[in-house]
């Protein structure tokens, strides 16, 4: 199907191009959300609401831009959202834990999942660079994750993140300086 | 320092291995299953319906007790021509007016 019928379609609300669309991005989706949230379920449901908010906003959407791009750039938008309402969420859980509401900070949510992406042998490693890439501003987070996990390309960063190829290469030449320093202040701290 | 470099260069290569995950294969259907129940009207709980009349209650006590204080503080004011009467009394400054 291309792009120009399959978007024409979606806009009249066709319950057989949208299956298609879910079809064919669930995956990319997935990854995405998963590379942001390291959690299978978490992943799941927040690709399950992309493609709700695609379905309900398709309408406004004027394709200026590739489906896939507008997939990624909702996808980022909510992933990044969940991650501000999950540490919302884990500050009042404190605040509760000082009141001895303590079952509250152990509940599942709060429990590191890992990402079933990682090769076992670079667990540790891994592990250590997401903690690493958290720290990092979210623009170079962003830009670094869909680099590295998504492997898209500069230009399609550049247009999820609706800023120019060489804003990109700024970002996450950034992102890999702050990341290297990081990682060198850990390693020097555990020599 | 060199044995540093080396462990930074393949802590950042570690990324670059991440497998892709295969999404859950019944997830159009729950995407739709989901959608079907947000089109369904939802049905506020008479719980909702009770904690909102309990907050009325308490706004509406605290309105009518503002309401009264200030009425009472306003006809407790009384002019000195008027606290005169109200005791019988007349005040100094007309027993010297010519």
């Amino acid at each position: 199907m291309l792009e120009k019928e399959l978007l024409g379609k979606l806009k009249n609300a066709d319950e057989a191009a949208f299956r298609f669309l879910v079809e064919k991005y669930q995956d990319k989706v997935f990854n995405t959300c998963l590379g942001f949230l390291r959690n299978v379920e978490e992943a799941e449901d927040l690709t399950q609401e992309v493609f709700i908010e695609v379905y309900e906003s398709i309408v406004s959407f004027r394709g200026d831009a590739k489906v896939s791009t507008f997939l990624y750039r909702i996808a980022v938008n909510k992933s990044l959202d969940y991650l501000r309402k999950k540490k919302r969420k884990k500050r009042f859980s404190f605040v509760l834990s000082i009141f001895g509401l303590e079952e509250q900070l152990n509940s599942p949510s709060n429990i590191v999942a890992e990402h079933p992406g990682i090769l076992l042998e670079n667990k540790e490693r891994t592990h250590l660079l997401f903690s690493k890439m958290d720290e990092l501003p979210e623009r170079q987070r962003v830009a670094f994750s869909l680099h590295k996990i998504d492997g898209l390309s500069y230009q399609e960063i550049a247009e999820v993140m609706e800023l120019s190829t060489s804003a990109i290469e700024s970002l996450l030449f950034r992102a890999k300086g702050n990341l290297q320093k990081k990682l060198k202040n850990y390693y020097e701290s555990e020599k | 320092m060199k044995n540093i470099e080396e462990e930074i260069a393949k802590t950042l290569e570690s990324i670059e291995n991440i497998q892709p995950v295969a999404s859950n294969p019944f997830l159009y259907a729950k995407i739709k299953h989901r959608m079907n129940k947000l089109s369904q009207p939802t049905i506020v709980s008479w719980l909702t319906y009770a904690k909102l009349a309990i907050c009325m209650i308490i706004v509406g006590f605290n309105i009518i007790t503002f309401s009264k204080i200030y009425l009472n503080e306003q006809h407790s004011v009384m002019s000195k021509e008027e606290f005169g009467t109200y005791l019988g009394i007349t005040t100094t400054q007309n027993l010297y007016e010519p």
